[in-house]
């Protein structure tokens, strides 16, 4: 050490030298430490950042506990079985215990309609009247004109000649027949007389007569409204066919043309005919050659078709029959320009059963349209029948009336007015009264009435049908000074026979008419009854009721002879409008309870002001429409729908049947000049208790305002767990619109309701939010409801465990849990959606392991991301989904 | 030290070493000085460079041309934007971007075209000591 000092000492150059390098030194290591420094610092930051491992394990928000009910529940419909309203605080199992109960009410709407009267179907379907929707089912009225008139002709020599026939008009109002009216002369004496009624509302006046006189002439009137046109002379049958009934007379159905045929009393062109045209009058005599018959046509009988075939060929379609000397019968269609033989290129029957008496008939079903052709055969107790249905007619088929004492001489063939239904009539010549009854495919003979009519060479006896079918009258003629009857039912229900006294004398000519319209209070048939002996003509009427002989000569008391069937009644098809009557009878089935109530309602309107509507629901206990009281509704309606209903509450059941059947008839009247239409819109008929069993319990439930006040509240949850007995139906829950006053899912994330599985709890929750405020009160009450679909006919049983409400808050809570062995600090919190993002300064710090809530003001209504941002520049992400 | 100074008085050559030295001192100190003051510039702009920290919080595609970028500086030194590129086209901002320690904004963007839906977008922010900030950003 000394050497060196020494050297030192001695060296010029050693200091600075020393300086020199001791400062280099020194600016290195600055300059190396600085780097090294900073270097470390930014890398131990960079170490530190990829250290840091957060996450964001939700972003929701806040939340009221749950709130459980403070009362035991409110029940609608069923029944508690066991627990308490404390048992569904908490899922534990413990639960309350409901019981379904068939209660409540349910409707039912008609299923099928039947229009009474001449009411037509116009449009809509059954289907229509399910909802009161403004869809109708709509109907159009008919002339329900109080009562029906009629007319007679007849011969008479009482007054002016025998040579004019004869006419009195019976007035339906009055049920009386009103005075003799004289129409021009025929010119010789009146034989035979048919006559017929137009059958077009337009010109419902207008009736025919034709007389066949001595002198073998036809002579037709027309009746204008005002008087008598005669057509003297219009044909000549001859003097030895005008022996018998050997023409006709019949109306086409829609045009309004008349047909008159008749023998020309030859055996080539054995029949002419001619045809009456409104405004024209009479055509001349046309000819129809007989190619398989050859005799003298001796009776002739026509039959209008309604109609009623699928097609419209038969609008104007008339039948014709007839019976020559030979005992030929054969038979045309005429469709309203010629005539049809229906492909029949021989004689029906040549040996008919007598050709000196009518043992011919032929009627149309009303509504099949099928035309049936019956006549008596030589055999005795056959008779022969062939029906028409527009494509072919049948071969000849026997009716065997093995009662029958003799062949027939003369027969009737009356059609039931509304249905396919028939029944024929025979008088033979054994002086026996047989019917049999066609159902609208096979006969039906019926046992004998009476084995000794009156006479067999004129018809004593004759039947008709009720005009609302169903249901007949047959009168007849079997001892003198009485007049003989029973009623009919459909198929073979034959009331007692019954024997009024009816003048002194037996009654050779017995001839019965059906009203063409069913009118309440109406005379359902009106008879003539022509005495032996004395020609007196007198009148019978029937009203379903009572049999009234109105008088003994009524008509008449001077015919002179019985061997003609000289008169003839008609009523007339169309009365003057002056009253329209819509009617329609709807019917359903309900349910099969024993009902506590029932409520029946009908929404109509018409197509006319001031109608004078009765709604009533048939009472079975009693058999018949109420007309006051329970299922009795009146009103007037107008334009304007009205509905209108009925609760019953005393013997509901007496409205259903053993098949828990019901019906509803609605009547519209009004008195006017133009029909009007009856449109229904709704009918329910709803009856208690329902067939279904039913729970439907409710509870309130309390978001204390204090610590969660209304304006905090961002939206509501129910939430139910709960089990079932009974599958096949959903259950629901509804909270109560205050505003609305009613229980309601609108607005809630779901109304589907809960389909339960068997045997386990289920879960289920509804949400409600934009609508919230709705469900709340002032009070911050919410009311739940929960009930089932209304499917079930068992009692399900049902287990509460838990029912509870919440409110869920306007502020939401970011849950971070930092998973990093490093302390971090959170920054930011970034809140976006698609149409905001939303940034929050955040200053919080996680320990290593620690998780943190952190409140933010809010969220977006819909999808939205959440992201934390730390001082270090990591970021963790949330997506709402 | 009486004994040094009257030997330094005697001594006929004593001034010329003492100058020489006292000047050589002055130039050693200097020169230091000098070096000492380069050292502190270079040591400063390297430690700038290595302090730089930003990350790109958030990206708002906004109407149809416009994208703000959310950025916050973590670094140790303050920033200052100087040029942003979008698909490798740069955007001028209308006003300097800078971001002190700790400190954060939006970067508003004007594209001057609109973006596509669904289309991946480059952005790279690039600041005036040369860091880049850059990712691709899908629009919503």
């Amino acid at each position: 050490m000394q050497a060196i000092t020494k050297r030192l000492k001695r060296g010029k150059r050693g200091i600075s030298t020393v300086i020199v390098v001791m400062l280099s030194l020194v600016l290195v290591v600055i300059i190396v430490s600085n780097v090294v420094l900073w270097n470390f610092q930014m890398n131990q930051l960079d170490i530190d950042r990829m250290q840091e491992t957060l996450s964001l394990t939700n972003v929701a928000r806040t939340t009221t506990p749950w709130l459980t009910a403070q009362n035991e529940f409110s029940i609608s419909a069923g029944k508690i079985l066991s627990g308490t309203y404390t048992d569904t605080k908490v899922s534990d199992g413990l639960h309350e215990t409901f019981r379904e109960e068939p209660q409540g009410s349910e409707g039912f709407n008609p299923s099928s309609y039947l229009t009474v009267g001449s009411t037509s179907y116009v449009s809509g379907s059954i289907t229509n009247l399910i909802s009161n929707d403004g869809v109708y089912m709509n109907f159009r009225s008919y002339s329900s004109t109080l009562q029906t008139d009629a007319f007679i002709a007849y011969r008479d020599n009482a007054t002016a000649t025998i040579d004019a026939p004869k006419e009195r008009t019976w007035t339906g109002a009055s049920t009386a027949w009103g005075s003799q009216d004289d129409l021009p002369t025929a010119g010789s004496p009146v034989r035979w007389v048919r006559v017929a009624y137009c059958p077009l509302e337009s010109r419902s006046y207008e009736k025919i007569v034709v007389t066949l006189s001595d002198d073998g002439y036809l002579d037709a009137y027309i009746w204008d409204g005002t008087t008598w046109t005669v057509t003297n002379d219009i044909a000549s049958p001859g003097t030895t066919a005008n022996a018998y009934k050997c023409f006709d007379v019949a109306y086409e159905k829609t045009s309004g043309r008349a047909l008159l045929v008749y023998s020309r009393g030859t055996t080539t062109n054995e029949i002419g005919y001619t045809i009456w045209t409104y405004g024209s009058g009479w055509g001349s005599e046309q000819l129809l050659d007989l190619p398989y018959t050859s005799g003298i046509v001796r009776w002739v009988s026509l039959a209008s078709c309604p109609g009623t075939r699928a097609d419209t060929g038969d609008d104007n379609e008339i039948a014709l029959m007839y019976l020559d000397a030979n005992v030929d019968v054969y038979g045309y269609t005429w469709n309203g320009s010629t005539w049809g033989n229906m492909s029949a290129t021989a004689v029906w029957d040549a040996t008919a059963a007598i050709a000196t008496e009518e043992c011919i008939a032929v009627e149309y079903e009303q509504t099949t349209g099928e035309a049936m052709f019956i006549w008596a055969d030589s055999t005795s107790t056959d008779f022969y029948y062939r029906t028409w249905n527009g494509a072919a007619l049948s071969s000849n088929t026997l009716l065997d009336i093995t009662t029958a004492g003799g062949v027939g001489n003369w027969v009737t063939l009356k059609a039931d007015p509304v249905s396919d239904d028939l029944l024929f009539m025979v008088v033979d010549a054994g002086s026996d009264l047989n019917t049999a009854y066609w159902d609208g495919s096979a006969w039906t003979a019926r046992a004998e009435h009476d084995a000794t009519v009156d006479t067999n060479a004129q018809r004593p006896a004759d039947f008709a049908w009720e005009p609302a079918g169903g249901k007949g009258l047959l009168v007849w003629g079997t001892t003198a000074g009485q007049i003989t009857y029973k009623t009919f039912t459909a198929p073979d229900t034959w009331g007692p026979q019954q024997n009024p006294t009816m003048g002194a004398n037996i009654h050779p000519w017995i001839q019965l008419r059906t009203n063409t319209r069913s009118i309440a209070g109406d005379t359902l048939i009106l008879g003539a009854v022509l005495e032996g002996t004395v020609f007196d003509l007198g009148a019978i009427r029937w009203d379903g009721t009572t049999f009234t002989i109105i008088g003994t000569n009524t008509i008449t008391a001077d015919t002179t002879v019985i061997t003609y069937e000289c008169f003839e009644i008609r009523f007339r098809i169309f009365e003057p409008p002056t009253q329209f009557t819509c009617e329609v009878e709807l019917s359903g089935t309900a349910n099969a309870q024993n009902w506590t109530q029932l409520e029946w309602t009908a929404d109509l309107a018409f197509t006319t002001p001031n109608v004078t509507t009765t709604i009533q629901l048939y009472n079975f206990a009693t058999s018949q429409y109420p007309t006051i009281g329970d299922g009795y509704m009146a009103d007037s309606i107008g334009q304007t729908d009205v509905t209108i209903n009925q609760t019953i509450t005393a013997n509901p059941t007496y409205f259903g049947d053993s098949g828990n059947k019901w019906k509803i008839k609605i009547t519209g009247t009004k008195t006017d000049t133009v029909p009007f239409e009856l449109k229904i819109d709704w009918v329910r008929f709803k009856v208690a208790p329902s067939d279904s069993c039913r729970l439907d319990i409710n509870n309130s439930f309390i978001i204390d305002p204090a610590t969660y006040p209304r304006s905090d509240i961002y939206g509501i949850e129910i939430r139910i767990r709960y089990n079932v007995t009974g599958n096949g139906e959903r259950w629901f829950l509804k909270a109560y619109n205050w505003a609305a006053a009613s229980f309601s899912d609108a607005g809630f994330n779901t109304t589907g309701g809960s389909q339960p599985a068997l045997g386990e709890w289920n879960e289920y929750a509804i949400t409600v939010t934009a609508q919230w405020s709705e469900y709340v009160n002032g009070e911050n009450v919410v009311r739940v409801e929960f009930f089932d679909e209304g499917l079930n006919t068992n009692q399900t049983v049902v287990g509460i465990d838990f029912l509870g409400v919440r409110a869920t808050m306007s502020d939401a809570q970011v849950e971070i849990k930092n998973s990093s062995p490093l302390t971090i600090h959170i920054v930011a919190i970034w809140i976006t959606d698609a149409t905001n993002h939303q940034h929050y300064s955040v200053d919080l710090f996680l320990n290593s392991g620690e998780s943190a809530e952190y409140a933010i003001e809010s969220l977006p209504q819909g999808a939205f991301v959440a992201k934390v941002v730390t001082e270090r520049g990591n970021t963790a992400v949330f997506s709402s989904g | 030290m009486k004994l040094v100074f009257k030997r330094l008085l005697r001594d006929k050559r004593a001034i010329t070493p003492v100058l020489s030295s006292l000047l050589l001192t002055v130039v050693a100190v200097a020169a230091m000085a000098i070096a000492t003051s380069a050292t502190y510039m270079i040591t400063a702009n390297l430690k700038d460079n290595m302090s730089e920290r930003a990350i790109v919080e958030d990206v708002w595609f906004k109407d149809a041309t416009h994208i703000a970028v959310y950025v916050r500086n973590i670094g140790k030194v303050a920033i200052r934007v100087s040029g942003v590129y979008v698909n490798h086209t740069r955007v001028e901002l209308d006003v300097p971007f800078r971001l002190e320690l700790n400190k954060h904004g939006w970067l508003n963007l004007d594209l001057g075209y609109a973006w596509s839906s669904g289309e991946l977008y480059y952005i790279d922010i690039v600041t005036n000591r040369g860091t880049h900030i850059a990712s691709y950003y899908k629009a919503p």
